[in-house]
């Protein structure tokens, strides 16, 4: 396959963000230098005539300069689901690219994507980065995107770090270029207008068809996550995140996965208290089998003498992966519950 | 000559002032062990006080500290990592609590010396720096060595 003949429809859901991200978003998809055929703009929002707004006659004008097709169409308000769903029907490009509209790609994203593609591979992801806060580097023993590993709060997407290599994985996310033979199953229509888990549900199934997924970690788009518009917005709920995550555990059980968590220790606190956590590491792991220990701390050196299931970061770490980290605080733990027996058996009740 | 290992000090405070849980009659009591013919080693950091030991080993690694608590007759500390450390080698010593509560911060394999329960802080799981310094709530060097010969006597 020679991969400069591939022909790419680019395709955005976006809701109140007209004046914010959307032009951004748009804009690097114009600035490209490998070029999609055409951009399918879905919009959920205020429903505009674009084509009257000073600024979208620049941008189109824009699109019509490089080459690039552009329709807008109007969405039935019922999140962004229905429109990537809409979208996968009215592409007329064997392959899509699907992107939020708040995704900023650099001008390289598509030529770098493609380049990765074999008659195997379902879709490529690139990173999806947020510039706001500093970016790291993809820890050593990181799960690879493993759908077993997907529900681990302490295994964040890998696509949010910086790292080196292209990696084969089992679900992507965000902004991906995908195969439209290998998403023939379309989206999952159970989920409800957040779409929470829309991307890994789709990929996911590409891979369980046979597809390879793929991330290539060259391609970088930055997602500049915006508090206020969006797709989401008014359905922004816990019941509908509550819901969707409930569609997507019924899948993962429908199809056979087995869920595997690390344990995740935070020690932000002495070395004594370090010390005296390393007590019961020994019940941890005899409680956790299958787990692996990974503790963020201040004084490593403690824990030299564990074995590979035990795996050291740091709290810069913990708080970049995890954000908030009061709940691991053990003086924090003790207080709250009037303490009044010894800290080893805190450290048991916090972790065991 | 049998060894003694005092670690005497806890961490020095973000405010400047003394933390409230260094035992403050720290050079009678290490005279009193001396007399009694032992060789007494403070460890601790740079920066601390001089407690009038035969050595002080300054900056040790984990590694050395547990090779020292392996090798001593017995060890003394306040409230701070040392006391841990021994605990996980199963090393019998003597910890002076003062504001700290050792039954959350102690452990029941050492013998945990306490003045009394109405000294100890109200707040246990409050920072240091809020608490004041006061050496009147610890218990003398005298009736630390009581407590000393006694378990002198059962080694």
């Amino acid at each position: 396959m020679n991969n400069k003949d591939i022909d790419i429809t680019a395709e955005i859901s976006t809701a109140g963000r007209y004046y914010s991200t959307l032009p951004m978003a748009i804009v690097s998809v114009a600035n490209q230098t490998y070029k999609p055929k055409e951009i399918l703009i879905y919009d959920d929002g205020e429903q505009k005539d674009l084509r009257q707004e000073p600024l979208y006659q620049y941008i189109f004008g824009l699109l019509q300069e490089k080459g690039i097709k552009w329709r807008v169409g109007f969405g039935a308000r019922m999140g962004q689901v229905l429109n990537h769903q809409r979208a996968l029907q009215e592409a007329e490009t064997e392959w899509l690219w699907r992107l939020d509209d708040d995704n900023v790609a650099e001008p390289d994203v598509l030529e770098k994507l493609i380049r990765n593609i074999t008659d195997k591979t379902g879709a490529v992801a690139g990173l999806v980065l947020h510039p706001n806060r500093p970016i790291l580097e993809l820890p050593k023993f990181w799960s690879i995107n493993k759908i077993e590993d997907c529900q681990d709060p302490s295994m964040l997407n890998i696509q949010w770090f910086k790292q080196k290599g292209v990696k084969s994985v089992d679900h992507l996310y965000s902004t991906f270029i995908y195969r439209k033979e290998a998403a023939k199953h379309g989206y999952n229509m159970d989920l409800s207008p957040v779409g929470h888990r829309e991307e890994t549900l789709l990929t996911y199934e590409m891979k369980r068809n046979g597809w390879d997924l793929i991330l290539d970690p060259e391609a970088v788009t930055w997602h500049f996550r915006l508090g206020t518009g969006g797709i989401r917005g008014k359905f922004h709920t816990k019941e509908a995140f509550d819901h969707d995550e409930q569609v997507f555990l019924s899948k993962l059980k429908e199809w056979g996965i087995k869920l595997k968590y690390n344990k995740l220790v935070v020690l932000d606190c002495g070395l004594g208290d370090h010390l005296v956590f390393s007590k019961i590491i020994p019940e941890i792991k005899k409680k956790y089998p299958n787990q692996k220990l990974i503790i963020a701390c201040c004084f490593p050196e403690v824990f030299e003498d564990e074995d590979d299931n035990v795996i050291l970061i740091s709290i810069a770490d913990a708080i970049s992966h995890c954000g908030d980290i009061s709940s691991f605080n053990i003086y924090k733990w003790m207080w709250d519950r009037n303490w009044k027996k010894s800290l080893e058996d805190a450290f048991r009740g916090l972790y065991l | 000559m049998k060894t003694i290992i005092i670690s005497p000090f806890s961490r020095f405070m973000r405010n400047g002032q003394l933390n409230p849980k260094n035992y403050p009659y720290w050079k009678e009591l290490v005279g009193m062990l001396k007399e009694k013919g032992y060789y007494v080693i403070q460890v601790g950091i740079d920066g601390e006080a001089v407690i009038g030991a035969d050595e002080f080993v300054k900056n040790p690694s984990l590694k050395t500290l547990k090779k020292m608590i392996n090798e001593c007759f017995i060890w003394f500390s306040v409230d701070n990592f040392f006391q841990h450390l021994a605990y996980l080698l199963n090393k019998k010593g003597i910890v002076i609590f003062g504001q700290s509560d050792p039954i959350i911060f102690g452990h029941n394999t050492n013998i945990n010396m306490l003045k009394d329960r109405r000294f100890l802080k109200p707040l246990q799981f409050d920072i240091w720096e809020r608490s004041i310094f006061s050496e009147d709530i610890f218990p003398k060097p005298e009736e630390v060595m009581e407590y000393f010969n006694k378990m002198e006597g059962e080694k």
